[in-house]
């Protein structure tokens, strides 16, 4: 079995106010391996977004390893947790978050602007991108001018502008009506298809169920992990 | 509670509320400086009950309209036939005399009309004012004193009225005393009647009267000038056969507004201020509006609780009122403070270009302590609603496009561009004043002002009497150690004398050139340079060859050359052969052009006006080598001339800087308002990207997920912010220079600015913009990003 391309081992984060400390993950482990499509599910507050933040060197993990391609990528300093979510992370989020003032265009080579890329080799990246997700027609219209299905469409063709080893989805189906919550998720499906590797945090049972894997969270342990037609407890 | 839960976070977050606070302070301390300054002026410029109703009656040429003349007294007469219009007109001449006889003081005498006075609706509070029988011809001469001179000069003696005292050696009876509010801006000391012979009062061909009149209740300026349109048609009339046409289509009179005339070109300034204070108030309350949303947005999370647990929106709002009344009413505080502290040199500046007036003890009044008090928390108010999340200001600073994010936004771009602009051009307009005042010292003036002392007196007496005692005083102060040469004339160049005189040439033209009168040894001690020629010499006596002295630009315009010596002018229909051209002499100051000028010996002047006999005597050694001692002075006065008081004496040097009051004052003014604007534009910068970054905090996340490193976003706020101020830099520099323009028409003949000024001004701009946008960039760098997109 290959090396996993993400490793998470005895993974806890607190958060301290003044006086309370509020545990949000406590000894979470979790690989995942290339190519794979998992989804982590579990009830408001049981860490997902924390776990996600973790997982996309946003936030850092208050102890435990994290490996991210056989790499440690934790006590890193944040201009190279930067560098590293630029080239290895892809991130797609339930409300977009595309960029208002900027066309569909250059939302999707935003990161590779980031990466100091010449223009022209932007430029091709930036519009493959967007044909792979059916939206190079609209390079130049801006997210105000798209539908909610359309603008996810813009904000996947961002998160695989970069080619990265990973794309974090955050409920990217959440802000969706079911026709183009189903459209966005065969869009994933066929990504996934393709080699990416997807990890996707969703209430959805539908849609979770087109993971490979599903990692179920409760107060911020992992306390049960399914596979797609075969569930086995941790 | 509302107010003691600010006041808490007043404390716990200064990084918001006290920019805020120092902004309304300069928002609401400019205000009240420009009211408690505007009160101050209009209130020791001329103290007369309803000055607004007072107007000032001048003569003019309709190609000069804005060079106001001074009528004659038959002039007077003519205006005075217009009782539908003007309720009364009466006419001054302001003078210096002497008063006393054995140590004879220098004061300032305003010689007047009978009715002078009731125009003024001013009453003594000692004695009377002037009566008809009194500016009869032959009557007894009598004289008001003013509040100051009688303290000076009578130790405020009640018993003052009756006593004789000696002006100009002729004896007159105190008749009264000046209430202490009344003052004129030139600062006269002495008033009394004209006395004018029937035959002087009929007289159109001495021009030199200040004729001020009151206009009728509901009469208005417009008819106020189609009565000076009779009063021309009736010069035309009377004059049509010995004048000719084409001068006489030249003759125009008009009016104008008594305040505009005592202030001069100050008020100008004092109105351009006054704008420039207005737009000081409006971009400090935007700016603090702006910083208030950026706490409002932090803010959101709370209001909305408050609002959860059954906060009705008034409530809210009120919160929100209470908390900018709050701040408006520090803010005033301080900005009276700030007035306070700035009264004080204000009154100098004033004092450049006002220096007849008393700009002591310029304080802020109750009415103007009171009134920023209310337009304080009323400002902060309408902030504070203005500033809150939701309002209109928000959704301009977010660039709300839902959906997508909130970007960088036109309407942020704009906001933050027209205060740079405004920063920049107000910059520009203070570097290129600077700049133009400092050209303007260094300009050629045609005399060489370094080294040279001056002093006035007024004898009353014939002039071949006048040009003996000019002769031998210049010869006395020639004999004074360190003094190389030493002349007089009956006018120093910028010492505001105008004479205008017809000028008929053979081919039929008629000139208007500036007449003088000199002594030799004055072109010398003046330093005027003689470019062909001769000087006056003691040989050019009243019996000898009439001879004159032309300046370069009017023998172009007489004879369109400048090899003019020996030809010959005539000059009020008697030829004066020209024996020596001089450079061209910037009479009226370095700010005005060159008039076309021309100087008769003082012993042939008899054509001419004499009021003053002034002398110029010129120092030897370095340039800091000061003039004789006032002592040495009055020892000369006192042998060849006396009873005549020392008035005056002054370097040419001082006389000169005199002449830049009102530009030196602009400058004052300008740099002030150039330092607060561009300090505006910086609070403007940091109050709009604070709020920008707060409202983008998000898209602030959303970038750092995508890789953009701290480095990254702190980049991209300060290049955003550079780049604005480099465009409102470069708009601010055109637009400086239109309103630059607008102040060499206001402050005369003012040189162009160079080229690298613009280039300064973009760079301070766009430096001081980059400095007060770091903090909100660092914020921006500092955004924890899963913070920001939970927030999301």
């Amino acid at each position: 079995m290959s090396e996993p391309l993400i490793r998470l081992e005895s993974i806890k984060k607190v958060f301290t106010t003044d006086e309370v400390e509020t545990h949000a993950l406590a000894e979470v482990h979790l690989d995942i391996r290339e190519g794979e499509f998992v989804s982590i599910a579990g009830p408001s507050g049981c860490g997902k977004s924390t776990l996600l933040s973790i997982l996309g060197l946003l936030d850092t993990p208050t102890s435990g390893t994290y490996m991210l391609n056989k790499k440690p990528a934790s006590g890193l300093k944040l201009a190279d947790r930067a560098r590293i979510r630029n080239r290895e992370i892809g991130f797609i989020f339930q409300s977009f978050n595309l960029i208002g003032d900027l066309t569909v265009f250059e939302n999707v080579e935003l990161p590779l602007v980031y990466r100091g890329m010449p223009a022209a080799e932007r430029r091709n990246r930036a519009l493959n991108v967007l044909e792979d997700v059916g939206m190079s027609h609209r390079a130049r219209h801006l997210p105000s001018q798209l539908s909610g299905g359309q603008q996810q469409r813009v904000a996947v063709a961002r998160a695989l502008a970069g080619k990265p080893s990973i794309l974090l989805a955050d409920e990217p189906t959440g802000n969706l009506d079911s026709a183009n919550g189903e459209s966005v998720m065969e869009l994933l499906k066929e990504l996934h298809r393709r080699g990416s590797t997807i990890c996707m945090v969703t209430h959805d049972t539908r849609f979770a169920g087109a993971a490979d894997r599903t990692v179920h969270l409760f107060d911020g342990r992992i306390v049960s992990e399914e596979e797609a037609r075969k569930q086995h407890t941790a | 509670m509302h107010v003691r839960t600010f006041l808490k976070s007043l404390f716990r977050e200064p990084r918001t509320l006290v920019p805020a606070v120092a902004l309304l302070a300069l928002g609401v301390g400019g205000f009240a400086w420009m009211l408690a300054l505007h009160r101050s002026v209009m209130e020791r410029s001329f103290s007369a009950p309803r000055p607004d109703r007072l107007v000032s009656l001048w003569n003019a040429r309709v190609s000069e309209p804005q060079r106001h003349g001074t009528p004659s007294p038959g002039d007077l007469q003519l205006m005075r036939g217009f009782p539908g219009v003007f309720s009364g007109v009466a006419a001054y001449f302001p003078r210096h005399a002497a008063l006393g006889r054995e140590i004879p003081a220098n004061v300032a005498l305003d010689e007047v009309t009978g009715d002078y006075f009731n125009v003024l609706q001013v009453r003594p509070v000692l004695g009377r004012a002037f009566s008809a029988a009194d500016d009869a011809p032959g009557a007894p001469a009598t004289v008001l004193l003013s509040h100051r001179a009688w303290q000076e000069h009578f130790g405020a003696d009640p018993s003052v009225l009756g006593r004789q005292v000696a002006l100009d050696g002729e004896p007159a009876e105190v008749i009264g005393v000046l209430p202490k509010a009344f003052h004129t801006a030139h600062g006269t000391d002495l008033f009394r009647p004209f006395r004018w012979s029937d035959a002087k009062r009929q007289n159109h061909q001495g021009h030199f009267l200040r004729v001020v009149a009151r206009l009728q209740d509901g009469a208005t300026l417009a008819q106020g000038q189609a009565a000076m349109d009779q009063v021309a048609a009736r010069i035309k009339e009377l004059f049509a056969a010995e004048v000719p046409k084409e001068w006489l289509d030249q003759v125009r009179y008009g009016l104008n507004p008594l305040v505009d005339d005592v202030l001069g070109q100050g008020l100008q300034v004092l109105r351009l201020l006054r704008w420039a204070t207005f737009l000081v108030l409006v971009l400090a309350a935007y700016n603090a509006a702006a910083l208030l949303l950026a706490r409002g947005l932090g803010r959101r999370a709370e209001m909305a609780v408050r609002s959860a647990l059954g906060a009705a929106p008034e409530s809210l709002r009120r919160q929100l009122l209470a908390e900018g009344a709050i701040l408006g009413l520090l803010g005033a505080g301080a900005g009276l403070g700030l007035a306070w502290l700035c009264l004080p040199p204000t009154g100098r500046a004033l004092s450049w270009s006002f220096p007849g007036l008393s700009w002591e003890g310029l304080a802020l009044d109750g009415p103007v302590v009171v009134l920023a008090l209310l337009l304080g928390p009323a400002l902060g108010a309408l902030c504070a609603l203005a500033g809150q999340p939701g309002s209109r200001l928000s959704d301009l600073l977010r660039g709300v496009r839902q959906p997508g994010l909130a970007g960088p936004g036109r309407a942020r771009r704009i906001l933050v561009s027209a205060q740079l602009l405004v920063g920049a051009s107000l910059l520009l307009g203070a570097f290129s004043l600077r700049h133009s005042l400092t050209q303007l010292l260094k300009a050629d003036l045609g005399l060489d002002a370094a080294q040279v002392w001056t002093f006035r007196l007024q004898p009353r007496m014939k002039l071949a009497e006048r040009s003996r005692l000019a002769q031998e005083l210049a010869q006395r102060l020639r004999a004074l150690p360190g003094v190389v040469a030493a002349g007089a004339t009956n006018g120093l160049p910028m010492s505001g004398l105008r004479s205008d005189l017809n000028l008929p040439l053979a081919d039929g033209r008629h000139l208007s050139p500036q007449a003088r009168a000199l002594t030799p040894g004055l072109v010398r001690a003046l330093g005027f340079h003689l470019l062909r020629g001769r000087d006056v010499a003691a040989t050019d006596t009243a019996a000898s060859e009439k001879v004159v002295l032309v300046s370069r630009n009017l023998a172009l315009e007489a004879f369109n050359t400048e090899d003019v010596v020996g030809r010959s002018l005539p000059i009020l229909g008697e030829p004066f052969t020209i024996v020596g051209v001089l450079a061209d002499l910037r009479e009226f100051g370095p700010a005005q052009a060159a008039p076309p000028i021309f100087f008769l010996p003082m012993a042939q002047s008899e054509a001419l006006w004499h009021e003053d006999l002034c002398l110029a005597l010129r120092v030897a050694g370095p340039v800091s080598s000061l003039g004789p001692s006032p002592a040495q002075i009055q020892a000369v006065l006192r042998e060849a001339a006396p009873g005549q008081p020392l008035a005056k004496y002054q370097s040419m040097e001082a006389l000169l800087q005199a002449q830049l009051g009102p530009q030196r004052m602009a400058l004052a003014f300008m740099g002030a308002f150039a330092a607060l604007a561009l300090l505006l534009a910086a609070g403007g910068v940091f109050g709009i990207m604070s709020a920008a970054v707060a409202a983008r905090r998000t898209e602030f996340g959303v970038r750092a997920a995508l890789g953009a490193t701290p480095f990254d976003l702190l980049g991209q706020v300060l290049r955003e912010t550079l780049r604005l101020a480099l465009v409102a830099g470069l708009a601010g520099w055109a637009l400086g220079l239109g309103l630059e323009r607008l102040g060499r028409a206001t402050l005369g003949a003012l040189p162009e600015p160079p080229l690298h000024l613009g280039l300064l001004v973009v760079a301070s701009l766009s430096f001081a913009a980059a400095l007060a946008a770091l903090l909100p960039a660092l914020r921006a760098a500092r955004i924890p990003p899963a913070e920001a997109l939970r927030e999301s």
